[in-house]
């Protein structure tokens, strides 16, 4: 059951896969993680018609890098994946703050639906510009 | 198979449920469903361009017709090529007598007051407005001052446009008026020969091209875009082209529209050099309306096109009416054919105008003279006569569940108050309208939650304007059936006063006979006999008393038997026929309650009723018609000073007819009563 797809998806940014020249294809956790990852980068008023689809992080742009505006960051990413990602159930999500370096460290554990044990996904969040 | 995509939803989400239904079918790619995914993006996209495709292909198909055009430019567009030139703004108009006085030993004899000389209206909602005058007038002097009796002045600013023209720069010679608020009534188009030679000429706005020739000197008006006009010169075939360098000159009056209507006090400087100037108002200002509007034009465009400028038909006079006048709120047009008795060769027009009740006497002349008169054909008469107005009244009893609202009674009354006046606002002004208790009290019941129900009486009032000191018969008919009300509720009259028999002046009323209703309408002749050689005598018996007939003969036979008293309180009757030396005449009576007795009365020092004349007319439940005969009357004790009578009607739906119309006076504190009762 462990291969069955049950989830298929493909990356926004089009990547062409190596040999088969064709889409690259993501299935079941990987397909989640990249839907987890589009949600955190849209933000509100992005979809049309549909302006509460997103996660607005871009808000905490101009925020001091603190222990409260990670734990703000860390709410907003809750809510969104609770709201738009039915497949995730997220286990644990620590948001450490990296003052040094202007970036957070995100851990996020989540259970998906396709998979038995958690996937965990490091990401870290920081200014480009 | 794949499913196949529904492509008539115009909505996003139902364009997006479509494409995911599809997708559905299909094993590539299953992520179709989850905000979050690569595909969801993709499926937003395809589904909103779809969505704006579906928009935009819609809007540009709906404003390809003039009944489905949204965009205000498109509708005038479309007006244009039906030859229809959307009516603009209209100035107020009043007219006022001007009287300069010069000084003493003065001799000038002749007096010029230039066009659009400035007058200052008084303030209307805190705005003072400048009228100007229509045209320059000159007066020679009289008894020493100089008197411009009935001016037309004008509210507006005036505005003037010039255009120099160049056959190579603007070869359809066509010129674009600046000003979108312009009146386009007042508009005077000159063309200066050039700037050098400054003769000028005036030319005459086209109104009719089969008399226009090579030669005419004449400009044509169309829309523009975003409200404004264009004039358009001809081209030396049809009507006189412009040569280079001539110049165009229009001036005329920008304007607000209908804000300055009613002003009727006018200031101005000096005329001439003379400040001893002294202005009467004749008519208050009327006539200001605003640009029309697009369901009017949507409306009208296809109907100016039909009528041609001509007015043949009813529907022809309403047209060009509302065309040409716009200050119309509703308006009926008729046939003198259909009067009764008929007039033939005139065509009757009631016109209910936007602001006040009724148009002055000047304002009817002008519209006949100017409006309609050129417009109809030879062998017909115009006439305007001003609606049948019926005032409704109102008395309503509420019920109101006290744990539901914290308002007041007072804030209660209000609240159904301001319903009923919407209602009515909704309802009324406009021919043909049909009024329903029903759906009244309605209207009355939701306007608010608290109410429980509610009881309305509707009263119908007409107000007839006296002719004072002379005795005169007065005819009101309120063209619907009437009820015969109990006693308090009967139909009763203001307050008048007149002579009594002893010729002494009685404050007076009038109102309807209690139980007057139950006597004998009239007698029907069954069998008229033969043999008569006087009138027979006519013996009514039955449940009732007091009905006396007598009757005529002709040749033997009866002829007539008229009812010269009703009587009281018969439910049947029977008439028999007795002497006049003849024989097998018999008749029946006819009791149907249809008419009721009038008289007048008025209270004594004990506030009893007193008669003046026990039989002052008759009322005709069925038709609603009320005849007051040979009444005198010395002075109306109303504001107003005429009669108002008013009466419950029989019917709880009530239908205009012809030129009738339903009113609601609010200036009249007596139009709506409201009783609130909390439980």
């Amino acid at each position: 059951m462990a291969n069955t797809v049950i989830f298929q998806d493909f990356p926004l940014d089009f990547t062409i896969h190596p040999v088969r020249k064709d889409l690259v294809v993501r299935s079941n956790a990987d397909a989640v993680i990249l839907s987890i990852k589009n949600l955190l980068q849209t933000n509100h008023y992005e979809v049309p018609f549909h302006p509460e689809v997103g996660c607005n992080i871009r808000r905490m742009l101009f925020e001091n890098v603190s222990e409260f505006t990670a734990r703000d960051l860390g709410r907003f990413i809750q809510e969104t994946i609770e709201n738009f990602e039915p497949r995730a159930s997220i286990q644990s999500l620590v948001v450490t703050p990296d003052e040094d370096n202007n970036q957070y460290v995100i851990k996020l554990k989540v259970y998906i639906q396709s998979s038995q044990s958690p996937v965990t996904v490091d990401f870290i969040l920081e200014r480009i510009r | 198979m794949p499913e196949k995509i529904i492509i008539t939803d115009l909505d996003f989400e139902s364009i997006k449920d479509n494409l995911k239904t599809f997708l559905n079918s299909q094993q590539q790619f299953l992520d179709y469903n989850f905000e979050g995914s690569g595909l969801s993006v993709l499926i937003n996209l395809l589904a909103y361009n779809t969505y704006y495709n579906a928009f935009y292909a819609n809007m540009m198909a709906n404003e390809l017709f003039i009944d489905s055009a949204q965009v205000r430019n498109s509708l005038l567009s479309h007006a244009k090529s039906l030859n229809y030139t959307p009516i603009s703004r209209r100035a107020p108009t009043a007219i006022v007598n001007v009287v300069v006085t010069p000084p003493g030993g003065n001799t000038q004899s002749l007096l010029t007051m230039d066009r659009f000389t400035e007058f200052q209206s008084q303030a209307i909602d805190g705005v003072n407005h400048t009228f100007v005058a229509k045209e320059a007038v000159s007066v020679y002097k009289e008894a020493g001052v100089f008197t411009f009796s009935n001016l037309e002045i004008k509210a507006g600013t005036p505005q003037v446009a010039t255009f120099t023209y160049s056959s190579i720069s603007n070869p359809a010679t066509q010129f674009e008026l600046p000003n979108d608020d312009i009146d386009t009534s007042t508009l005077l188009v000159q063309v200066q020969a050039s700037t050098l030679n400054t003769a000028t000429e005036t030319f005459q706005l086209s109104v009719d091209i089969t008399e226009i020739t090579s030669n005419s000197a004449v400009y044509y008006l169309s829309p523009s875009t975003d409200d404004k006009y264009r004039l358009t010169f001809g081209d030396g075939s049809i009507s006189r082209a412009l040569a280079n360098g001539n110049i165009v000159i229009a001036s005329y009056l920008s304007t607000d529209g209908a804000d300055a209507n009613k002003a009727n006090l006018f200031a101005t400087g000096a005329i001439g050099g003379f400040s001893n100037v002294s202005i009467s108002s004749v008519s208050s200002a009327s006539g200001g309306a605003e640009r029309e509007g697009d369901d009017s034009i949507r409306a009208r465009a296809p109907m100016a096109y039909t009528a041609q400028n001509r007015a043949v038909t009813q529907k022809d006079y309403e047209t060009l009416l509302k065309q040409l006048y716009p200050d119309i709120q509703s308006i009926f047009v008729w046939g003198g054919e259909d009067n009764v008795p008929p007039v033939y060769g005139k065509v009757y027009v009631s016109i209910s105008p936007k602001e006040g009740v009724i148009i002055n006497e000047a304002e009817k002349s002008r519209i006949v003279a100017e409006i309609l008169g050129p417009v109809s054909v030879l062998s017909i008469t115009p006439v305007l006569v001003d609606p049948d107005y019926v005032y409704m009244k109102f008395e309503a009893q509420v019920e109101v569940d006290g744990k539901l609202t914290l308002l007041t009674t007072a804030q209660i009354s209000e609240t159904v108050r301001q319903a009923i006046i919407t209602y009515t606002n909704d309802t009324f002004n406009q021919f043909g309208t049909i009024f329903t208790v029903s759906k009244f009290s309605r209207a009355v019941d939701d306007s608010l939650s608290a109410i429980l129900g509610s009881d309305t009486i509707v009263r119908l009032e007409k107000r007839l304007t006296p002719t004072f000191n002379t005795s005169t018969t007065y005819t009101v008919n309120f063209g619907t059936e009437l009820h015969h009300a109990p006693i308090q509720r009967a139909m009763k009259s203001t307050a008048f006063t007149t002579y009594d028999s002893s010729n002494v002046l009685r404050t007076a009323y009038i109102e309807e006979v209690y139980n007057s209703s139950t006597g004998v309408d009239s007698i029907e002749i069954a069998d008229p006999g033969y043999g008569y050689t006087d009138p027979p005598t006519i013996t009514i018996t039955g449940d009732g008393s007091g009905a006396v007939a007598v009757a005529t003969i002709v040749n033997g036979r009866i002829d007539t038997i008229t009812t010269t008293k009703r009587g009281t309180n018969y439910t049947s009757a029977l008439v028999t026929l007795s002497g006049g030396g003849g024989q097998g005449g018999s008749a029946t009576a006819v009791v149907q309650s249809k008419f009721g007795t009038l008289r007048s009365f008025y209270y004594n020092s004990n506030s009893e009723k007193v008669d003046i004349n026990p039989e002052l007319g008759t009322i005709n439940y069925f038709t609603g018609e009320v005849v007051i005969n040979n009444l005198s009357v010395v002075e109306s004790l109303t504001e107003t000073e005429d009669i108002r009578i008013s009466v419950e009607p029989g019917t709880s739906i009530i239908e205009t007819k012809r030129n009738q119309l339903l009113l609601l006076d609010t200036d009249d504190p007596t139009a709506i009563s409201i009783s609130v009762v909390v439980r």
